[in-house]
C-alpha cells in the first residue's frame, strides 16, 4: 500500500504486522477487536488466522511458535474476558523469556474508565507478566507502537509485549507510514560485550579448574550459541549439563552431555555440580528447581555467570565472575583464552557417577505393566529421536526430558519457569505453524489435556500435522507423588477421571488410538506417522510409577531420592487399574 | 535498612506504576517517593526510598528498574555520594507561638499564622526533620506533611 494512503487503524495493525514479517496470527474475535476483524479480510492472503477455541490458547500457540523457530509469535484477542483469558500464556511467555506480542481490543477510549461492557484494565493487569505494555491512545501512534513492541518483544532477553487498543483508535484514520527505526530505549540498549578483565578472569578460572561443568540454559537456545558451546566444551575439554528449557541447546548424545540437571535430572550431573570446583554458568537462572537449598548449591565451586540479564547476575547464586553480555559472543571470546587441558580423573569420576545411575536405570528392565517411562521411550524411539515434541507438566515432562534425546535446539518446548498445565497442546498447535516440515508430538498428561482439550477442535480445523499422545495414569501424577512421599500417601483430589479419550478423538473427527503395552504403543505410533491432520494416541500406564531421581524441595542437590532397587517386582505385582476398554 | 533510589524515567503514563510494582510485589514498603520533571524535556526524576532492604539487595533494584523500557537511567546513592534534601510543613498550635521565635534560622521558616495556626517550613535532610520533631516534642503539632526526599 502507498505510504500516502489514508487507512483505518485496524488496517494499520495488518500493514504493520505484514512489515514485521507476520504470517500467522492467534486469535479470537469479539466486540472491542471487530474493526481488525473485519479489515483481516482484506489481508487474509498475506496473513493466516488461525481461530482459537480460548484466548489462552492463542497466547500458548504463538508461544510455541516462537520457541519453535525464535520469531515473535502473535496473538489477538478482545477487550475485557478475551485478554483476561491471555494472562496465563503471558506469564508462561514471561517466565520463560518467550517473545510474543499480544494484541487486544479495548473499549472506546471515550468509555475507558467507566466500567464500560467488556472493559477491563489490561495494561494494568498485565504490567507484572509483561517485558512491556502499551496503551494506544491515537490512532497515529499504532505503527509505531507495532514496530517498537515487536523489538522489545525480540531484543535483550525477550519476553511478552501487550498492545491494547481501543475500539475507537481502531476506527480512526490516518496516513499509513511504518517507521524504519525503532525508538531509542536506553533500557534496551545492546548489551555490552565482555571486557577483556571480564574474559581474562574468566578464563583464568577456567585453566586453573580441575573439574569444572558448563551450565547451559535457555540462553544457549535464545542467543543461537549452540556452534560456539560445542566447541567452547570440546576445546576445554569441559562437561555440560543443561537445565530443563536448555535441552536441544548441546546435542543430547554429545560425549560430553551429563544430561540435565536439578530435581528430576540425571544424578550423575548433580553429583558433578556439587562436586565441581568450577560452574560457568551460560543463559540460566539458577532457579530453586536446579539448585536445590542454596546454601549447600555446590559448595567448593567457583562460579562464572554469564547472563544477557544484568538483574540475573547475584540474583541467587553469587558469581565470582559476572559476565553481562550476549552468550553467543561472550562464549566466542572466551574460547580464544582457554587451553586444553587433561581432565581424565574428572571424566573417570563422572562415569563412575553414570554407571551407578544405569544400574538402576528402570527403563533398561522389563516390567509386566506398561509404564510413563516406556511410553516416552517408545516416542523416541517411533520418531526416530527427530521430533519437535512439545511436553506439558507434570511427571511426563520430566520423563520426557529424562528418556527422549533431543540433539538439536527447539526440538523440545515445555513450560519450565511458570509450570503451566494445558501448555502442550495449544504450543504444539503453534510450534506446528512455526516448524510445518518437522514432525510435531505433543505429550501431556492427562491433568493437563484436559485443561486446554478444546484446542483439538483448532487442530482439526486447521488439519495440521500433529500427534497428541497422551499419558494417562488416571492421577494428577507429579503431585500424587509429592503426597506419596511427603504427605504420608493420603492422595487428596489426585485420581482424576477421563473422558474415553478415544470416542472424543472420533467426536472431534481425528483418529484416536489406545494402548496398553510397548508393542501395541509401537505399532499405534507407526499408524499416526503415516497419518496427515492430528492424530491422538492414548497411553494408558501403571498409576503408581514415580520419577526419579527426585531432589525434595529445599533439600541439597545430591540428596536425590533414587528409585529403590525393588521397585521392578513392585512394579510387576501391580496391575494396571484403568480397565481395557474396546 | 533503608536505600534511596534515584531513577530518570520517561514522563508518560503508567510509568510510575511499573517502577513502583518491582518493589510491591517483593513485598517492600515505600517510604518516600518524589516525582517530577527534570531539566531534559520529556523526562521525570524520581527519588525513592525504600525499607527493608539489606546491601547485598541493593544492587539487585538498580538492575531491575534499569530492565524497564520507560527507564533511561536508575541508582542506588547514599547520603555520601549524593546531596538530598526534604521539605516538612508543620502546622502547631497557635499557643506555642512563643517557643517558636526561638527555633527559626534559615532552614525552619514561619510561613503564615491563620485562624489560630503556624505554619513551619523546615528544610533539611531526611535526619534533619527527624531530629526537629524529636527536639521539638513539647509543640503541639496539629499536622505534618514531608515532601519525601530529593537526591542529586
Amino acid at each position: 500500500m502507498p505510504n500516502d494512503k489514508i487507512i483505518t487503524g485496524a488496517e494499520i495493525i495488518w500493514e504493520s504486522l505484514i512489515k514485521e514479517g507476520v504470517d500467522v496470527i492467534f486469535g479470537y474475535p469479539g466486540g472491542a477487536i471487530l474493526p481488525a476483524y473485519d479489515a483481516l479480510t482484506k489481508y487474509s492472503d498475506k496473513i493466516h488466522h488461525v481461530l482459537v477455541r480460548h484466548e489462552q490458547g492463542a497466547t500458548h500457540m504463538a508461544d510455541g511458535y516462537a520457541r519453535a523457530n525464535g520469531k515473535v509469535g502473535v496473538a489477538m484477542a478482545t477487550s475485557g474476558p478475551g485478554a483476561t483469558n491471555m494472562v496465563t500464556g503471558l506469564a508462561t511467555a514471561m517466565l520463560d523469556s518467550s517473545p510474543i506480542v499480544c494484541i487486544t481490543g479495548q473499549v472506546p477510549l471515550s468509555v475507558i474508565g467507566t466500567d464500560a461492557f467488556q472493559e477491563i484494565d489490561v495494561t494494568g493487569i498485565t504490567l507484572p507478566i509483561t517485558k512491556h505494555s502499551y496503551l494506544v491512545t491515537d490512532v497515529n501512534e499504532i505503527a509505531e507502537t507495532i514496530k517498537n513492541g515487536f523489538h522489545i518483544a525480540r531484543s535483550g532477553r525477550p519476553g511478552p509485549v501487550v498492545i491494547d487498543i481501543p475500539k475507537d483508535i481502531q476506527n480512526a484514520k490516518t496516513t499509513f507510514k511504518y517507521p524504519k527505526k525503532v525508538k531509542f530505549f536506553p533500557g534496551l540498549l545492546p548489551s555490552k560485550a565482555a571486557s577483556t578483565s571480564e574474559i581474562n578472569e574468566a578464563s583464568e578460572l577456567i585453566n586453573n579448574s580441575k573439574k569444572p561443568v558448563i551450565l547451559a540454559g535457555h540462553g544457549v537456545l535464545l542467543s543461537g550459541a549452540t556452534k560456539e558451546l560445542i566447541r567452547f566444551a570440546e576445546k576445554g575439554k569441559i562437561p555440560v549439563s543443561p537445565t530443563l528449557l536448555g535441552i536441544g541447546g548441546f546435542p543430547g548424545n554429545h560425549i560430553l552431555n551429563m544430561g540435565w540437571m536439578g530435581m528430576h535430572g540425571n544424578a550423575s550431573a548433580n553429583n558433578a555440580i556439587q562436586n565441581a570446583d568450577l560452574l560457568i554458568a551460560c543463559g540460566m537462572r539458577f532457579d530453586d528447581r536446579v539448585t536445590g537449598k542454596l546454601e549447600t548449591y555446590s559448595p567448593n565451586s567457583k562460579k562464572i555467570h554469564i547472563d544477557i540479564d544484568s538483574s540475573e547476575l547475584n540474583k541467587n547464586v553469587k558469581a565470582d565472575v559476572g559476565i553481562h553480555g550476549d552468550l553467543k559472543s561472550v562464549i566466542q571470546e572466551l574460547v580464544k583464552k582457554i587451553g586444553n587441558f587433561d581432565r581424565s580423573s574428572w571424566f573417570n569420576q563422572i562415569q563412575k557417577w553414570q554407571s551407578e545411575v544405569e544400574n538402576i536405570e528402570i527403563i533398561n528392565k522389563s516390567t509386566k505393566v506398561y509404564i510413563a517411562a516406556q511410553a516416552i521411550k517408545n516416542i523416541w524411539e517411533g520418531t526416530e529421536g527427530n521430533a519437535v515434541v512439545v511436553s506439558d507438566v507434570g511427571q511426563h515432562q520430566m520423563l520426557e526430558a529424562q528418556y527422549y534425546e533431543h540433539n538439536e535446539p527447539r526440538t523440545l518446548i515445555t513450560s519450565g519457569g511458570l509450570g503451566t498445565m494445558g501448555f502442550a497442546l495449544p504450543a504444539g498447535i503453534g510450534a506446528y505453524f512455526a516448524q510445518k516440515d518437522k514432525e510435531i508430538w505433543v505429550v501431556v498428561g492427562d491433568g493437563g489435556i484436559q485443561m486446554t482439550l478444546m484446542e483439538l477442535a483448532t487442530a482439526v480445523q486447521e488439519n495440521i500435522n500433529i500427534n497428541i499422545a497422551i499419558i494417562n495414569n488416571g492421577y494428577l501424577g507429579m503431585v500424587r507423588q509429592w503426597q506419596q512421599l511427603f504427605y504420608d500417601s493420603r492422595y487428596s483430589e489426585t485420581p482424576i477421571y477421563s473422558p474415553d479419550y478415544v470416542k472424543l478423538a472420533e467426536a472431534y473427527r481425528l483418529p484416536g488410538h489406545r494402548v496398553f503395552s510397548e508393542k501395541e504403543a509401537l505399532m499405534a505410533i507407526k499408524e499416526v506417522r503415516k497419518a496427515k491432520g492430528p492424530s491422538l494416541i492414548e497411553f494408558v500406564v501403571d498409576q503408581h510409577d514415580m520419577v526419579y531421581p527426585m531432589v525434595p524441595a529445599g533439600a541439597n542437590l545430591d540428596a536425590m531420592i533414587r528409585r529403590p532397587e525393588s521397585k521392578k517386582d513392585e512394579i510387576d505385582e501391580k496391575s494396571i487399574t484403568l480397565e481395557k476398554q474396546s | 535498612m533503608k536505600q534511596t533510589y534515584i531513577a530518570l524515567v520517561e514522563n508518560s503514563p503508567g510509568v510510575l506504576n511499573r517502577v513502583v510494582n518491582n518493589f510491591r510485589r517483593r513485598s517492600i514498603n515505600v517510604e518516600s517517593l518524589s516525582v517530577a520533571p527534570c531539566e531534559k524535556k520529556g523526562v521525570s526524576r524520581i527519588t525513592l526510598v525504600a525499607n527493608n532492604i539489606n546491601d547485598e539487595r541493593k544492587n539487585l533494584f538498580v538492575h531491575v528498574l534499569n530492565n524497564l523500557v520507560n527507564v533511561i537511567e536508575a541508582n542506588v546513592v547514599s547520603e555520601n555520594s549524593h546531596t538530598t534534601r526534604e521539605i516538612m510543613i508543620v502546622k502547631i498550635d497557635l499557643k506555642d507561638e512563643d517557643k517558636i521565635d526561638g527555633i527559626l534560622n534559615e532552614n525552619i521558616r514561619k510561613l503564615k499564622s491563620k485562624n489560630s495556626k503556624i505554619l513551619l517550613e523546615i528544610i533539611g535532610s531526611s535526619k534533619n526533620l527527624d531530629d526537629f520533631l524529636k527536639e521539638n516534642s513539647d509543640l503541639t503539632i496539629l499536622e505534618i506533611v514531608r515532601s519525601g526526599k530529593v537526591a542529586i
